[in-house]
């Protein structure tokens, strides 16, 4: 009996990847979208006494990205995965192709999460949004959401790919037992 | 606004001409991402949500535990009837979208799903399904409150 773990619910275990009010406005990055804002400055509205210093924004400009720097599991673009294929590796490497507005790929997003913190390092584990990286998706042959590509460090063994919402379990054994 | 405070009493003098005019537009308070891709129109949101409704109690099926699937799936197909004219399936990659809408199989309610009620969105689950809740129904409300975050 698969359980659905409800990201969406307040009970969701931290981190909850969609809930945006545990992370208002900390950052751990500097955002390079936007140079201007700086967090070193004292902010303006906090310290009125000291000199006004010339600021065009107030608040941390919100990320443009779905995803936030603080998941574990990360979005790469295209070549950055082509990049992780050729190159050297000594763990296992879990693609997930999904898009945004598809339902399973969200259940299947928390899972991967899950998996990220059992795995830590033994297993590296990306995503890709099929909608930005249309290339790629056709020319892996992807079709029904989400997909997952499991690529073993031995480039001697092929690459498994799975199709749609796959319990936990299963990604464990693959990793475990194929990879 | 206190950013407007903040500009005023930088000098102090002769501010007050770049000032007086400009209003600094309200921020709204709302702690959202901005999305790559525009959200869907709430009408094709509510065309699509009734839609859902209407189909599930003629199929006799259910919407998912997890409401979040259902509204995204409903929001997923209400974007492609806002950019395609049609609700293709969102939980499939197409070569070429226009062409699948023409053909129509992954139309909602697509081919799989009228003949075998199998929906590998989730969006719609047969009795007998792990996943399956008891509601055939889902309110405006809800899909807004689990998508919020999106």
């Amino acid at each position: 009996m698969l359980s659905v773990p409800s990201i969406f619910s307040s009970c969701a275990p931290p981190p909850q990847p969609l809930c945006l009010s545990n992370f208002p406005f900390k950052t751990h990055h500097p955002n390079l979208l936007f140079p201007t804002t700086t967090t070193s400055r004292p902010s303006l509205l906090s310290a009125p006494i000291s000199p006004p210093l010339p600021r065009k924004l107030l608040c941390r400009t919100p990320s443009a990205k779905y995803v936030r720097e603080d998941y574990l599991v990360k979005k790469l673009s295209a070549k950055e995965v082509q990049e992780l294929v050729k190159g050297e590796r000594n763990v296992p490497l879990i693609i997930d192709f999904y898009a945004t507005w598809c339902g399973p790929c969200i259940l299947m997003a928390q899972e991967l999460e899950m998996l990220a913190v059992e795995y830590e390092s033994s297993a590296l584990i990306v995503k890709v949004d099929t909608d930005d990286e249309y290339e790629f998706a056709r020319d892996m042959q992807v079709r029904g959401l989400p997909t997952l590509y499991f690529i073993s460090p031995d480039p001697n063994k092929d690459a498994i790919r799975t199709e749609g919402l796959i319990p936990i379990q299963m990604m464990r054994d693959i990793i475990d037992n194929q990879m | 606004m206190r950013a407007l405070q903040a500009s005023t009493s930088y000098g102090g003098v002769g501010v007050s001409s770049v000032v007086a005019t400009p209003r600094l537009r309200p921020r709204p308070r709302r702690r959202r991402v901005i999305l790559a891709q525009v959200e869907p129109s709430e009408k094709s949101v509510e065309m699509m949500r009734k839609f859902s409704e209407q189909y599930a109690r003629k199929s006799g099926t259910y919407f998912c535990v997890d409401k979040g699937v259902t509204s995204v799936v409903i929001k997923g197909l209400a974007d492609h009837k806002d950019t395609l004219g049609a609700p293709l399936c969102p939980c499939r990659h197409y070569d070429d979208k226009p062409a699948e809408v023409g053909q129509g199989f992954w139309n909602c309610p697509c081919v799989p799903m009228r003949e075998r009620k199998e929906c590998h969105c989730m969006l719609f689950l047969t009795p007998d399904n792990d996943f399956s809740g008891k509601d055939q129904t889902i309110s405006l409300e809800d899909i807004r409150e689990t998508t919020s975050n999106m």
